[in-house]
């Protein structure tokens, strides 16, 4: 049905005779609708009556949209007595209708043309609130949330991978459940924040993981780890187009939302509607194991129990006096520590479980932790109530309700937590309208640690207590309709009102679960504190607010020229010449704040190898399975701090080498039996800082390199030295050969490795960095991938050195010595030129205005000065005319110029403005050693 | 910002002078116009790229155009100028500077699409490769040599070899 004008008959019938007519009518439909209840007929039957009512009086009065509309109604009406699966819609035009008649009456009030109200249309196909593959997302997308969402959920995301990695590894029931927790907050927070957007693609996803999550849990299945990768790839892939721009188009997701819907544990139930109302479980009572029940020191438990309870009593109704009167709660403690030991001698868990809550609440007052607030003194009253109730269980009598129990535990443990706010649930909360939990609210009600959905509508003051009760009232004939539904199908709430309710109640839910869920109190009589496991989670870091990178950048590339203009001033002769002691003083305090500033500013960028190791934990699994070998991960070090550039580019070569690793260096499991191995491989990832580097080491205990396979493959590419007899070269250049383009000894090229494309642009990768790549390695052993790297790519250590007019800085860490010759230590050997001795080295002499193409600079040895630098155990002696000092130095690229140059590895201005080169001392090292070989 | 590869529509040039000879760079790729500084070597190097210099604290590689070009090299005087370019790199923001030693800088200009005519008739001693048209100017009838920066003065893909052009077009003949 299309739009369509409404005329007004133009004879100037008063629209007031309509409006009082009609008024009534519309009245009575849309009640009707509100309450109808499509699966009665008689309701249906009514509610077409009142149609065609309506419609005959609006057609009379002119109103043609309202008759029409009304005709809309006949149909829908119509439908639903032929109870269609999918009533919905339906019920949602009816609503519509209703709204719009509504309207129509509004606008004849207002005195404005009813044509000027929308005429409702008719679904076509279902809304898509269970779930088909979502519609394109709107185009009015606030960018901002687009931005956070995309900062946020890509940890949500990396968090909830290593969730399902750790799940799969791990064996322990404890552990399970903290990740279980951790999984089902990431995937409602994410889930929360699509909504908000809105990105419907992905919630829907979402929505389903989290059902999926929760049949599994419920079944105590495990979970099916594959497929929620795959959904976190997908959520790690929308992102990542999201963050390009592109807000549009959402990936294909038909095929994994399917797998979502079906997937079930094989011994589930059918999966539970949407809106789920929760209840305690009523009715069981609390028991204890036959084997206490009969034991003949329960009647001495029971007669010290008494004793410790009635002076517990006494000593609160003195607290309720006097708060903070720190002998009563002595008192107290001392009580329920005895209570718990004995409990625990007896293996009465219940009992120990109370007492040890109670026991670490009163330990927070004894400590003035916490105040002795009305809400505590209530608590140690239900707790002496409750422990009299189970000290009765061994009497003979009937225990305390489950419930009521639980509840109590769960009660203290908020106490004790101090107010139950949930740091995760705080931090990751979404940016929306509705208030969050209110969690004092929450910790008030020590009963029903969550409310029912009815409850929080009432509250928020959505719906009225009456219409609810209704609506409940209904759903008992309506089997198993969830009230959220009834309510959104009466078009009285929104499906978003009814959404957030059930965040709330979630969150609610999850305080409370969280607590029952805790591990059980180890009996232990004579130390409770150990068994005493803390119910709260581990602490978050620091708080962290996101930072453009370029504004980052920018500063820091401030901060390094603010540090060169200092020492511009500070050096200038023209101030030293005044000889000012204030002045001096000032300046050297200027000086001190711009270098710690520089380091500020230099830590700015510094970030922890811990997401790169993350992200090489599921290349791992994914290359081991593909594979075809068993491998065990282990990561050491992934505190480590690098500078970020650096971390983005060891990335790519670090994931190579262990491609590599699985594929060529760890041997399949059959292999490894045979050889004596243990099946599973060991690939550990070690990160240290060494000497003013950082190191990576990449250690497999797999076969090792094989030298005779890569000769005789560098023997085929003709790579292997002429002259030299391959049995001669030494381990360690033998591994240089594979650094040669194209090279490969894989057998098989398969789609992880061995294209032979990889270590020349590792080693190319790395030495961008000044880096370098070492390779140890043992056969049938397994080998050891060095990755070295410069801790920061922005400032030196260095000694200025003069040759001629040009200025060099020498890494001050390569230096072993310099010193100027004496005639007795120089040495002139026919075929190898100028020696010098140096502590038993006969070093061969290079002059720096030779290496460097410079036609002035001293030529005679003994007038220069020599300093021998040393880098990986090799050396090699530099002449220089002069030393100018040692200073730190800000590195600084050479632009284009850089890649053209050998032996130097960039830039440094120095004080008087002058630009000085930074000498690369491992090039130079190499080349001058191999000059002498 | 919006740099483009060829020009649309006509563009506004910044023209400049080796000795008679007239050229043009997009005025967008400049980036400023500086007297000669300090200019500290290089070693190994190609004989036109003449060393790096300090511009506020940021080191620029500076090239000689006439060398560049394979014309005789002249010593500096009042008048020389260094143009600093902007050139397409794989830095961070695109972009990276190379300072470019002219004799003289004219004018910036505008010289519109027709006037411009695609480089074939030069052949001969001077690559194509660099110069992407030639305009002439409607007021005096001189012809401006278009320079397309990004591979005139890309060094980096140079590799280290010494070579002017005119020492490439040797060969190639």
């Amino acid at each position: 049905m299309g739009m369509q004008s409404v005329h007004i008959d133009p004879s100037g019938n008063p629209q007031s005779r309509a409006h009082m007519e009609l008024q009534p009518l519309v009245d009575q439909i849309a009640k009707a609708i509100a309450f109808v209840d499509e699966a009665a007929a008689a309701d249906l039957e009514v509610l077409r009556h009142q149609f065609v009512e309506l419609r005959a009086a609006a057609a009379e009065d002119g109103l043609t949209g309202v008759s029409d509309s009304c005709d809309l109604g006949i149909e829908a009406v119509s439908e639903l007595m032929g109870e269609p699966e999918e009533p919905s819609p339906w019920i949602a035009l009816l609503g519509e209708i209703a709204g719009y008649a509504s309207q129509v009456m509004d606008a004849l009030d207002l005195e404005l043309p009813p044509d000027s109200v929308p005429l409702p249309q008719v679904q076509q196909e279902a809304p898509a609130s269970e779930s088909e593959v979502a519609p394109e997302e709107a185009p009015d997308i606030d960018p901002e949330l687009i931005e956070m969402f995309v900062g946020s959920s890509g940890d949500n995301v990396n968090e909830l991978e290593e969730c399902f990695l750790a799940m799969e590894a791990a064996d322990d029931a404890a552990s399970q459940e903290e990740h279980f927790g951790q999984i089902k907050r990431s995937l409602h927070t994410i889930k929360g924040e699509c909504g908000v957007i809105p990105l419907p693609g992905a919630q829907v996803l979402c929505h389903h993981a989290e059902d999926l999550f929760g049949r599994f849990l419920e079944a105590g299945a495990p979970l099916p780890i594959p497929l929620l990768l795959e959904l976190t790839d997908w959520l790690g892939a929308y992102i990542a187009q999201l963050a390009d721009g592109d807000w549009t188009t959402v990936p294909e997701n038909g095929e994994l939302l399917a797998k979502l819907q079906a997937c079930m544990p094989a011994d589930c139930p059918d999966e539970s509607p949407l809106f789920e109302e929760h209840d305690f479980d009523g009715g069981s009572n609390i028991a204890f194991p036959k084997a206490v029940l009969e034991d003949d020191v329960r009647s001495d438990f029971i007669t010290e129990a008494r004793q410790h309870l009635d002076v517990c009593e006494a000593a609160i109704r003195e607290l309720e006096k006097r708060p903070e009167d720190p002998e009563q709660i002595s008192v107290i403690f001392r009580a329920f520590h005895t209570l718990a030991g004995m409990a625990g001698y007896l293996n009465l868990d219940p009992v120990v479980k109370l007492a040890g809550a109670v026991e670490t609440m009163v330990d927070q007052l004894r400590r003035g932790e916490t105040a002795c607030d009305k809400r505590r003194l209530e608590l140690l009253r239900s707790s002496c109530d409750m422990m009299g109730a189970l000290t009765g269980i061994l009497e003979g009598h009937e225990g305390p309700e489950e419930t009521a129990y639980a509840q109590l535990v769960a009660s203290l443990e908020l106490a004790i937590s101090g107010a139950g706010v949930e740091p995760v649930a705080e931090e990751k909360a979404p940016v929306h309208e509705v208030p969050e939990v209110d969690t004092e609210e929450s910790v008030a009600r020590p009963r029903g640690a969550w409310r029912k959905l009815g409850e929080i509508l009432t509250d928020q003051g959505l719906v009225s207590a009456k219409i609810v009760a209704v609506m409940l009232d209904r759903q008992k004939s309506v089997k198993g309709k969830p009230l959220g539904a009834m309510l959104v199908d009466s078009g009285l709430l929104s499906q978003g009102e009814i959404d957030a309710a059930l965040r709330i109640q979630e969150e609610e839910k999850a305080l409370a679960n969280r607590h029952e869920v805790a591990p059980e109190q180890t009996p232990c009589p004579k130390d409770p504190e150990a068994a005493r496991e803390p119910a709260v989670r581990k602490p978050r870091v620091a708080s962290t607010i996101k930072v453009n990178t370029g504004r980052l950048d920018s500063l820091v590339d401030l901060v390094g020229e603010l540090v060169i203009a200092q020492q511009m001033v500070y050096q200038d002769p023209v101030l030293g010449n005044l000889a000012s002691e204030r002045l001096s003083r000032n300046l050297a305090h200027v000086a001190k704040i711009t270098r710690d500033m520089h380091e500020a500013a230099m830590s700015l960028r510094m970030v922890t190898l811990k997401p790169t190791f993350q992200k090489m934990a599921r290349l791992v699994r994914d290359v081991s399975v593909k594979a075809g070998k068993q491998v065990e991960l282990v990561l050491n070090g992934e505190d480590t701090e690098l500078d970020r550039n650096v971390v983005e580019e060891i990335s790519d070569p670090m994931v190579h080498l262990i491609r590599n690793a699985i594929d060529h260096g760890i041997e399949t499991p059959d292999v490894r039996q045979v050889v004596g191995k243990r099946p599973t491989g060991r690939l550990e990832l070690r990160a240290f800082h060494q000497g003013g580097s950082i190191v990576i080491e990449i250690v497999d205990d797999g076969a090792g390199l094989s030298r005779e396979r890569i000769l005789a493959k560098a023997a085929e590419q003709g790579l292997l030295p002429k002259d030299t007899d391959p049995a001669d070269l030494p381990d360690a250049q033998v591994w240089e050969l594979i650094f040669q383009p194209g090279f490969s000894t894989a057998a098989v090229v398969s789609d992880i490795s061995g294209r032979g494309v990889g270590m020349d642009v590792v080693r190319r990768n790395l030495e961008k960095m000044r880096g370098k790549v070492e390779i140890v390695s043992s056969a049938g052993e397994g080998s050891v991938f060095s990755l070295r790297l410069p801790l920061t790519l922005a400032i030196i250590d260095g000694m200025i050195v003069r040759v001629g007019a040009q200025r060099y800085v020498l890494p001050t860490l390569s230096i072993e010595q310099s010193f100027r010759p004496a005639a007795e230590q120089l040495h002139e050997v026919m075929n190898k030129g100028e020696l010098v001795k140096v502590r038993d080295m006969l070093l061969p002499i290079h002059r720096v205005r030779d290496l460097f193409g410079q036609d002035d600079g001293i030529c005679n040895v003994q007038e220069g000065i020599l300093i021998v630098l040393e880098d990986n155990g090799q050396r090699c002696c530099l002449m220089v005319d002069e030393i100018l000092g040692q200073q730190q130095v800000v590195i600084k690229s050479l632009g284009e110029a850089a890649g053209l140059l050998r032996g130097i590895s960039g830039g440094a201005i120095l004080g008087d403005g002058r630009i000085a080169l930074i000498v690369d001392v491992d090039g130079l090292v190499t080349r001058t050693s191999k000059a002498v070989a | 910002m919006a740099i483009q590869d060829a020009p649309k529509e006509g563009d506004q040039y910044l023209t400049l002078q080796l000795g008679d000879e007239h050229y043009g760079v997009e005025i967008l790729r400049v980036r400023e116009i500086i007297g000669l500084l300090d200019i500290t070597r290089l070693p190994e190097v190609p004989s036109f790229v003449r060393g790096v210099v300090n511009l506020r604290g940021k080191i620029i590689p500076v090239i000689d155009l006439r060398m560049r070009l394979g014309m005789p090299a002249l010593t500096y005087d009042e008048r020389t100028c260094v143009v600093v370019l902007d050139l397409k790199s794989e830095a961070e923001s695109g972009f990276s500077q190379v300072g470019c030693i002219v004799d003289t800088v004219n004018e910036v200009r505008h010289i519109a699409l027709e006037a411009i005519e695609p480089p074939d008739c030069l052949g001969g001693t001077r690559s194509e490769d660099f110069i992407h048209g030639l305009a002439k100017l409607p007021e005096s009838g001189l012809v401006v040599s278009l320079l397309d920066i990004d591979s005139l003065l890309s060094i980096a893909l140079l590799g280290s070899a010494d070579t002017t052009l005119k020492e490439q077009a040797a060969e190639a003949v």
